[in-house]
């Protein structure tokens, strides 16, 4: 197989189908993207599908009138530069403008490659991804997760990744499925040595306990004569202050998690009425990460908060 | 503080030793080989010698060459016309003794080597070097740096050994003890390290050195910011096994000295143990491939030497470093103790308790562990410490000989008490007392099962416990006399009141004198228990003795007044029964309250009505916050109905609505305005009305000065009274009036209700909603809330929303336990989650509703009728016939439920595949015209006529007997 791969590889170069310079052939039918090779040859035509080791590509040779398709191994590819139409170009720029059945199109073409640099797939699948998961449907809702956790593991940007699995951690505790959203980023963070996917997911989580928080105590603004809803209260308060101190605790050398967590972890503990705690978070974070982004936010919550613990 | 230092396991000592070892490895580490032997003198002569020596030399043969150069000195050292040859020949001897691994000979001959002005640059440069060397080795370091020095400037020798002399000139400081100096060295020294091409490696040598000079110096504050500053480069760091180690001392250093801030910042730079080694373990390979690759390369010589020198320094340190097992142990827990000492017992915790889920089994973790339940207990996470407490258990909880575990179960019973899991707790506390029967804690784990028996109302097994104990405990044990006096309260808890008496005599004959523990609590226990006997002459005494001797402010005094005036009138003794009331301290609020009303109560009594009524009135100006401002004011109205003067009773009640109607806190208000019709309805049949009139006239009134509270009282006051006359459309109309009114944020949740359930029954479900939802959101502890659940309930049922009204009902289950709607509203959601398939304990509810009082005839029709459908959802058709026959059999006057389960019965029969006998059914129900209402009868009708043809014959009778009585 390998070596058939070669002799194409060496009639499209060494035979000069290819152009050695920037004069694409203009091929009307196709969405044309460029295959750059590592011998500085490149191509316009269409990508049709691919293996692990090789891309089928289709493209009308100069002179002719018909399209051939070629299979060209990926060791010779240095790279392709995927076009980018209107309506994708549209839908990145105003995705709300987008009806979702175009936004599903605009996928489909696009996913096989999200692997590939250059490929505006995880772009294009991230909103329609977000898209799935404003819906209400349980369906809709688990077709957004599965799409979020292909982002998250095949993006081929890592920025792309950390936003897929930001994107399915969200949805999963939107659905309440925390448990799972925990098990899911320490999973990933332990499969990469990625520290920042792990506190970034803490602190998502810190954050949800917190709304949690925020919405029992208006719900239930005597919460701490009722039996009933009391142990949820401290449920979601500890689940918030523990998830904020987390980059702190395990990971505190990574100042700008650690010191962003002590202010979260600040900012509950002065909701819940803790003042003295609330203090002692924001003072460490002037006293141990000075340099941090949120250090100033933390003298400033310093200033603000009275000296007294209620 | 629950942790001690004792948890800490000992800093690693040899750290110093470690890095001495790699400084010394760098001097020597060349391989010693066996000596050649010199041959015999007059072997060869001069030129045979010298040639021989040379071409051994050039061959690498570095023994050979040794011994044969050696040999031409010793026996040619006397001639003349070699001394030339003989001096030159001083360099390569030199070089040949570092080679084969003998440096320590080679110093005379470097001294006579050195001075020659024509000795080649190449020898020179390797003979300065090891010339240094050398006196480093023999500990001349200010000799060793002068050369170093002079080394490090000679631009023509090799750069990368000009950094090592660096590295090594400032070597000679930390190991002279000059460490101060060393650090200030390196401190200057390692950005223009950074900077030299090639000079990473030596920054990172350079930056350990720098780091263990500042601790020897004891320069913490500059070893911690050289930690910081260092730390982002821990990935490119050659030797990062000891720097981290370094750090550890360091963050242990500042934990001992208690600036825990400055230990948590060192101990957070430091990386898990696997991290570590990972991360050492490719850089190590990856020195090995370079190291390899120069190999046989001569112009190489120089960064071989160099990076060999560094590979057997990373190995000894990874050696040494993978001795150290519990190394995370150490860091986690020195972390959680830093936190700890800040008294931050949260953080502490969680990290141990991190550490319990990632690391292996421990001594370290085992003290972790332990640390983790006492946090969890500091900061009354109970159900934390359970969990922490029992994680311990599963992984130490089988090592017999752990002398920790009977401490750990006790917390652990500790917590589950404080969440009144007294059950659980009793379990723990037994166990405790039967496996460690000699530990200091048996005693007091069986005291606290009897305790937590005692707790859960199992009196006997409490005082079982609390003999076995008395029984077994030392005399003297504190234990024992918690015991004794405990089998006396459970005697009293359990209404046992002689064995009380006896119990708490005999507690106070053993235990004699100020000292005992519970002396004034038994002497008020035997008064008490006296009184409950009712023998009231003794109790008088008893409690008057208590009093005496426990002065104002003890504890059960107000109680022991309470107690005496109820005995001083059970004897008549009323003049003494009141002083005994008025003595009750306000403060107590409960004791004080019921002993104003019995005042009250003997002033009736007494017939002393302006009296009473004198006391009411002082108790309604000076409490009119009190729950009993309506009783009060009831019993001042009854003194002046007593007296015929109806107008003043009313004037009474009235003044006190226009004094504090308007006031949403006082819930009374409305308890006082329901106990107005009370006094109009003895004015005769027109008293309502004129009630009525005057609280719209009140209404009016409140509407126009603005006090929603004052009106929206009167106006549902008037409709409980239509509700109570039976005029249900006005009364609704009137709550359906108090919707746009009414706050459930300040007024009485009971108003609330009867709205939201008003517009319940009108199917305005929205409002509803919204009201019982905030009846529950700003009235948690009122029982009222148990009807918004309920409303809840049924809102979702009307709604088809089951699962929600499932819920609800549940809710409202365990909020109105003894509520007479509890059968009716449990029924609604069993059959709602027999319809929708999720009944798990659908027939053991059903069974427990049957066996409840409070369920009516209906009630338990409509109960057997479920448990038959919840047979027949089973596919146990046989057994669901049997409920539906128990219904028309038993409870024939529900017609509809006997229609239904003449119809359902009939459906299984022929399930089973009777069908003559399920004829017979339908037959029978069609028999009753009584029911022919119904849809069953005219199903069954249908029925029976289909299975007309398997009818079975009608016995026949003998001839003159009639089968009808």
């Amino acid at each position: 197989m390998i070596c058939r791969y070669l002799l194409i590889y060496l009639i499209v170069t060494v035979i000069g189908l290819w152009n050695g310079s920037p004069n694409p052939l203009a091929t009307s039918g196709f969405a044309e993207e460029s295959v750059y090779l590592k011998n500085g040859q490149f191509q316009k035509g269409k990508l049709i599908s691919q293996t692990d080791t090789a891309l089928t590509f289709e493209y009308v040779k100069s002179g002719a009138t018909d399209a051939v398709q070629v299979p060209i191994p990926w060791d010779s590819i240095d790279h392709i530069e995927f076009s980018r139409s209107t309506q994708l170009l549209e839908a990145l720029a105003k995705p709300d403008a987008v009806d979702l059945h175009a936004l599903a199109q605009l996928w489909i073409m696009a996913a096989p490659w999200i692997s590939r640099p250059n490929s505006p797939a995880a772009e294009i699948g991230l909103v329609y991804a977000s898209r799935l998961a404003m819906s209400d449907g349980e369906e809709t809702v688990a077709e957004a997760l599965d799409l979020f956790g292909t982002i998250a593991k095949s993006a081929w940007q890592p920025e792309k990744q950390a936003a897929g699995l930001r994107g399915r951690l969200t949805t999963l505790l939107k659905a309440g499925r925390e448990r799972e959203a925990v098990r899911e980023a320490e999973a990933i963070a332990q499969a990469r040595e990625n520290p920042a996917l792990l506190l970034e997911s803490k602190l998502i989580l810190a954050a949800n306990a917190f709304e949690k928080l925020k919405m029992l105590e208006h719900d239930h603004p005597r919460w701490e004569l009722d039996n009933e809803v009391r142990p949820e209260r401290y449920l979601y308060f500890n689940t918030a202050i523990d998830h904020s101190l987390y980059a702190y605790l395990f990971f505190g050398s990574e100042e700008e998690a650690a010191a962003t967590g002590l202010l979260h972890a600040a900012e509950v503990y002065r909701f819940a009425g803790d003042q003295g705690k609330a203090k002692l978070c924001a003072g460490d974070i002037l006293k141990l990460y000075p340099n941090s982004a949120v250090a100033p936010k933390a003298a400033a919550f310093l200033g603000e908060t009275p000296s007294k613990s209620n | 503080m629950y942790l001690s230092t004792q948890n800490l396991i000992t800093p690693p000592n040899h750290l110093n030793s470690v890095v001495l070892f790699w400084i010394f490895l760098t001097l020597v580490q060349v391989v010693v080989f066996s000596q050649e032997p010199v041959p015999e003198p007059g072997a060869f002569t001069a030129e045979e010698l010298i040639t021989k020596a040379n071409a051994a030399y050039t061959s690498r043969n570095f023994e050979l060459a040794e011994s044969l150069f050696l040999a031409f000195e010793r026996d040619f050292s006397g001639e003349p016309q070699v001394k030339e040859v003989i001096e030159k020949n001083y360099a390569l001897i030199a070089l040949c003794k570092i080679i084969n691994g003998r440096s320590d000979e080679a110093a005379p001959y470097i001294e006579k080597a050195l001075p020659d002005p024509k000795l080649p640059g190449d020898i020179r440069e390797e003979l300065t070097f090891w010339n240094a060397i050398l006196k480093l080795q023999a500990g001349e370091y200010r000799a060793a740096q002068e050369v170093l020095g002079a080394f490090f400037q000679e631009k023509s020798f090799n750069y990368q050994r000009r950094l090592e002399a660096l590295i090594l000139f400032g070597t000679c400081y930390v190991l002279e003890g000059y460490h101060k100096t060393a650090a200030e060295f390196f401190e200057q020294q390692i950005p223009n390290l950074y900077k030299a091409k090639g000079g990473a490696g030596f920054a990172s040598r350079a930056v350990v050195l720098q780091m263990v000079a500042e601790i020897e110096a004891h320069q913490y504050d500059r070893a911690l910011a050289l930690l910081k500053r260092e730390f982002p480069k821990l990935k490119e760091m050659t030797q990062l096994v000891s720097f981290q180690t370094l750090a550890l001392q360091l963050g242990s250093h500042f934990m001992e000295q208690g600036d825990f801030y400055a230990a948590i910042a060192c101990l957070q730079r430091i990386w898990p143990r696997e991290r570590l080694l990972k991360h050492q373990n490719e850089k190590l390979a990856e020195l090995r491939r370079v190291h390899d690759s120069m190999k046989g390369d001569p112009s190489q010589s120089s960064a071989l030497f160099q990076i060999d020198g560094t590979i057997k320094r990373i190995e000894r340190e990874l050696e040494n470093f993978e001795k150290i097992k519990e190394f995370d142990g150490a860091l986690r827990l020195r972390l959680a103790m830093s936190f700890q000492g800040l008294e931050r017992y949260r953080e502490a915790a969680l990290i141990m308790e991190d550490m319990l889920e990632r690391m292996e089994l421990s001594p370290v973790v085992e003290s972790a562990s332990l640390a983790v339940i006492q946090c969890w207990s500091q900061l009354e996470r109970w159900p934390k410490a359970v969990e922490a407490a029992e994680k311990y258990l599963l992984a130490f909880g089988d090592q017999a000989e752990n002398p920790k575990l009977p401490q750990v179960l006790f917390m652990q019973g500790d917590a589950m008490m404080q969440l009144q899991q007294n059950d659980q707790a009793e379990k723990v506390f037994a166990s405790l007392a039967s496996r460690f029967p000699q530990h200091a804690l048996a005693e007091k784990a069986s005291f606290m099962k009897g305790f937590c028996q005692m707790l859960q109302d199992h009196y006997p097994e409490a005082i079982q416990t609390f003999d076995q104990l008395i029984a077994g405990a030392a005399g003297d044990s504190d234990i024992a006399e918690d015991a004794f006096y405990w089998k006396g309260m459970s005697h009293s808890f359990s209404q046992q009141y002689e064995k009380a008496f006896e119990q708490m005599d005999q507690y106070l004959a053993k235990y004699p004198g100020e000292s005992a523990k519970y002396r004034a609590e038994a002497v008020f226990r035997k008064a008490y228990s006296t009184f409950c006997q009712a023998n009231y002459p003794a109790a008088i005494k008893e409690l008057r003795q208590f009093l005496v001797d426990h002065g104002p402010g003890a504890k059960d005094r107000d109680e022991a007044q309470l107690l005496l005036g109820d005995a001083l009138l059970g004897e008549g003794e009323a003049d003494a029964g009141i002083a005994a009331y008025q003595a009750i301290n306000p403060a107590s609020h409960r004791f004080f309250e019921d002993g104003y009303f019995k005042t009250g109560q003997a002033y009736k009594l007494l017939g002393e009505i302006p009296a009473m009524r004198d006391h009411y009135e002082k108790f309604l100006r000076e409490y009119p916050e009190s729950k009993k401002m309506p009783e009060a004011v009831y019993w001042i109205g009854w003194t002046h109905v007593q007296a015929g003067d109806f107008e003043i009773a009313k004037k009474v009640y009235w003044d006190t609505i226009k004094l504090h109607g308007d006031n949403p806190a006082l819930f009374s208000i409305e308890e006082l305005l329901m106990g107005l019709p009370k006094i109009y309805k003895r004015q005769g049949p027109d008293g309502i009305g004129e009630l009525v009139r005057a609280l719209q006239s009140m209404y009016l009134q409140a509407d126009r000065e603005k006090k929603t509270t004052l009106a929206v009282r009167t106006l549902w006051a008037d409709a409980m009274i239509k509700r109570g006359a039976a005029k249900l459309s006005e009364a609704s109309a009137l709550l359906i009036r108090l919707s746009t009114l009414i706050d459930p944020e300040v007024h009485n949740p009971q108003i609330v209700a009867d709205v939201a359930d008003v517009l319940t029954e009108k199917g305005d479900y929205d409002r509803a909603v919204v009201l019982y939802r905030d009846l529950r959101k700003w009235n948690p502890t009122s029982f009222h809330k148990a009807r918004a659940f309920k409303g809840l309930g049924l809102i979702a049922e009307a709604q088809q929303k089951p699962a929600e009204a499932i819920d609800h009902y549940l809710d409202y289950e365990k909020e109105a336990a003894a509520s007479t709607d509890l059968v009716e509203i449990s029924l609604k959601r069993i059959k709602l989650q027999i319809q929708s398939g999720a009944a798990p304990k659908a027939r053991q509810d059903l069974n427990g509703l049957l066996e409840n009082p409070v369920a009516s005839t209906r009630h338990k029709a409509e109960i057997l009728s479920l448990l038959g459908e919840d047979y027949a959802a089973q596919g146990d058709y046989l057994k669901a016939t049997a409920y539906f026959e128990r219904v028309y059999v038993v409870y024939g006057k529900y017609k509809d439920l006997v229609a239904k389960a003449y119809y359902r019965r009939g459906e299984m029969i022929e399930k089973i595949g009777d069908k003559s006998s399920a004829y017979e059914v339908y037959a029978e129900l069609v028999a009753r015209n009584d029911l022919a209402e119904f849809k069953e009868y005219r199903l069954g009708r249908t029925k029976a006529d289909q299975l007309k043809e398997f009818a079975r014959p009608k016995p026949e009778t003998e001839p003159g007997k009639d089968t009808k009585p």
